[in-house]
C-alpha cells in the first residue's frame, strides 16, 4: 500500500441489528449501546467494506440533502465516535 | 448526524419497549437439542432426547439464524438441553456470530472443562455464558442435577469462561432443595462480582407432568426467604407493580420467541404450543399466525380467579405459559402464584412502604 493512499476505515464485527431503519449497535469494548439516526445508519451500512471518508461523505450527499464540505464534517465527527467506542478499525 | 449514545440501559429499555409495542423478536432462545449431560431433578424436559427424524441440519439452523435476523432479533440466547451437544454447535455459533447477533448461552459448562473450549466459545463470538449454579455445597448442587462430580466442573468452567473475557452470569432455581442455603451462593457471587438471578417459580414438565412442582419451595421457605432478603438487602422488597392490570402484558410473542430442537417457533420457552416450522415457513406468516395472535393477546385483567382490584394482584406475576399446563388454561390463576403474591405481600407490609 502507498504510504498516500487515503485511509480506509470499516466497522469491526460486533453485534447489532436495524429496527425502523435505525441501527443499534453494542460495543463490547465499552459495554455501550448506541442508537443511530438515519444517515449514521447509513454509514454502519457502507462500512461493511472498507471505505474511505471521501467515498462516504459523497455517498451522503447522494442520499441527503447535505453539500460535500458538510458531509466530510458530520462524517470525521461520527468516525471519531465510532472509533471512542472501538466500533471500526482504519486500514 | 448523531449516534445517541445513552447509557446501554437507557437505549436498551427504549428497545425493549419498541419490540414489545411493535412485536419485534429482538431475543429468540434457540433450543439446540433436548439432549443433557445433567438429569436435574426440577427440569421442566421431560425427554433428554431427540427424535432422530425431526432434528434440523446445520444448514437449515442457519435458515433459521437468517429468518430470525431478517425478523429484527438481536439478542439470541442458545440453550437446551445442552447446546453444546448439539453436533454442530460450533458451526451454528460462527453462523450467528457472522449475522451480529449478540450472543448468550444458558449453560451447565459441563462440556467447557479446558481453556482452549473457554477460547474457542469467546473467539466464537459468545458474549454471556449464564451458568446453572444450585448451590455452594458440592451435595445440593450435584444432588439437584443429578451428577455427581457436576458442582465441581460447573465451578471449573465459571473460572476458565472468565479467563477468556467471557461475560459469566449465575442462574439459580430455588426449589425446597436449596433455598435454605441460597444466602452462601448470594454473597460468594457478591465477593466474586457476579451477577446472579435467582427465579422460585418451578415449572411443569412440557409434557404437563406436574412432578417437579412438588420441589417448589413451601410457603414458609418462601417466607423465611424474602424476610431474609429483605433484611440484608430492602432494595429487594418486592414492588407493588404499577401497572394497572388492564394494561400489564406478557412478553410472549411479542418482544422475544423461541425456536424448540425441529426448528418449530414458540412464544416464549415457556409457552410450548408451536405456531409452526420456521424452516418450511417464512417468519412473518408464523409470527401473525392465529396462534401466535392469541398469545400475544392475552391480557391480565382477562385472568380468572383474581380478586382484582385487590392488593394481591399487584403482587401477582401470573405466567400464561405456567398456567396452561398446571390448569389446562393460560387464564387461570394459579394456586402457586397467589401463594407467591401473597408471601411478597406480607413482606411487602412488614418490611416495605406500607404508607
Ligand atoms: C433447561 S436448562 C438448559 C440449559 C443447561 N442445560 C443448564 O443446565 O443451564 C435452562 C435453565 O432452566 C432452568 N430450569 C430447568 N427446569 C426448570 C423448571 N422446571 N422451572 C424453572 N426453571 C427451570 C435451569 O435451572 C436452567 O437455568
Amino acid at each position: 500500500m502507498s504510504l498516500n493512499a487515503p485511509l480506509r476505515v470499516q466497522r469491526k464485527s460486533v453485534p447489532w441489528q436495524e429496527i425502523d431503519g435505525q441501527a443499534i449497535i453494542l460495543s463490547p469494548k465499552t459495554n455501550k449501546a448506541h442508537e443511530l439516526n438515519a444517515s449514521a445508519t447509513l454509514l454502519w451500512h457502507l462500512m461493511e467494506q472498507a471505505r474511505t471518508l471521501d467515498e462516504m461523505a459523497k455517498k451522503m450527499t447522494d442520499e441527503f440533502e447535505i453539500d460535500l464540505v458538510s458531509a466530510c464534517r458530520d462524517v470525521e465527527s461520527i468516525l471519531e465516535r465510532f472509533v471512542e467506542e472501538g466500533l471500526v478499525e482504519y486500514q | 448526524m448523531s449516534i445517541n449514545s445513552l447509557t446501554h440501559y437507557s437505549v436498551i429499555d427504549n428497545l425493549r419497549m419498541k419490540s414489545i409495542h411493535q412485536a419485534v423478536p429482538l431475543q429468540a432462545s434457540l433450543e439446540l437439542t433436548y439432549r443433557c449431560n445433567e438429569r436435574c431433578t426440577h427440569c421442566y424436559i421431560d425427554n433428554f432426547s431427540d427424535a432422530p427424524n425431526k432434528t434440523l441440519s446445520k444448514e437449515n439452523w442457519f435458515l433459521v439464524l437468517q429468518k430470525l435476523r431478517d425478523a429484527g432479533t438481536l439478542y439470541l440466547i442458545l440453550m437446551g438441553g445442552e447446546a453444546m451437544l448439539n453436533p454442530y454447535f460450533w458451526e451454528i455459533l460462527e453462523c450467528a456470530r457472522e449475522m451480529h447477533f449478540h450472543i448468550s448461552m444458558i449453560t451447565n459448562g459441563l462440556k467447557i472443562q479446558t481453556s482452549e473450549t473457554a477460547k474457542k466459545l469467546h473467539d466464537g463470538g459468545l458474549h454471556l455464558a449464564t451458568i446453572s449454579l444450585y448451590s455452594l455445597d458440592p451435595l445440593i448442587h450435584d444432588e439437584m442435577t443429578a451428577v455427581q462430580g457436576s458442582h465441581v466442573k460447573t465451578m471449573k468452567a465459571i473460572e476458565l469462561l472468565r479467563e477468556q473475557g467471557i461475560e459469566v452470569h449465575i442462574n439459580c432455581l430455588l426449589t425446597r432443595q436449596n433455598i435454605e442455603h441460597h444466602f452462601d451462593l448470594v454473597e460468594w457471587c457478591v465477593q466474586k462480582k457476579l451477577p446472579m438471578k435467582e427465579d422460585v417459580s418451578v415449572t411443569p414438565k412440557m409434557n404437563g407432568d406436574l412432578s417437579t412442582v412438588n420441589l417448589r419451595a413451601t410457603e414458609k421457605q418462601l417466607l423465611w426467604y424474602y424476610t431474609e432478603k429483605a433484611r440484608r438487602w430492602p432494595p429487594s422488597i418486592p414492588p407493588l407493580l404499577v401497572e394497572p392490570a388492564e394494561d400489564y402484558v406478557c412478553n410472549v410473542a411479542k418482544g422475544k420467541c423461541a425456536v424448540n430442537p425441529y426448528g418449530e417457533l414458540l412464544g416464549c420457552i415457556e409457552v410450548r404450543e408451536s405456531f409452526g416450522s420456521l424452516v418450511t415457513e417464512p417468519f412473518g406468516t408464523l409470527w401473525n399466525s392465529p396462534t401466535a395472535l392469541k398469545w400475544r393477546n392475552l391480557r391480565l385483567k382477562d385472568l380468572k380467579g383474581m380478586k382484582s382490584p385487590t392488593l394481591g394482584g399487584h403482587f401477582c406475576e401470573h405466567c400464561f405459559g405456567m398456567a396452561l399446563h398446571e390448569s389446562g388454561d393460560p387464564l387461570v390463576l394459579t394456586p402457586e402464584s397467589q401463594k407467591l403474591a401473597s408471601v411478597k405481600e406480607s413482606i411487602y407490609y412488614d418490611h416495605g412502604n406500607n404508607d
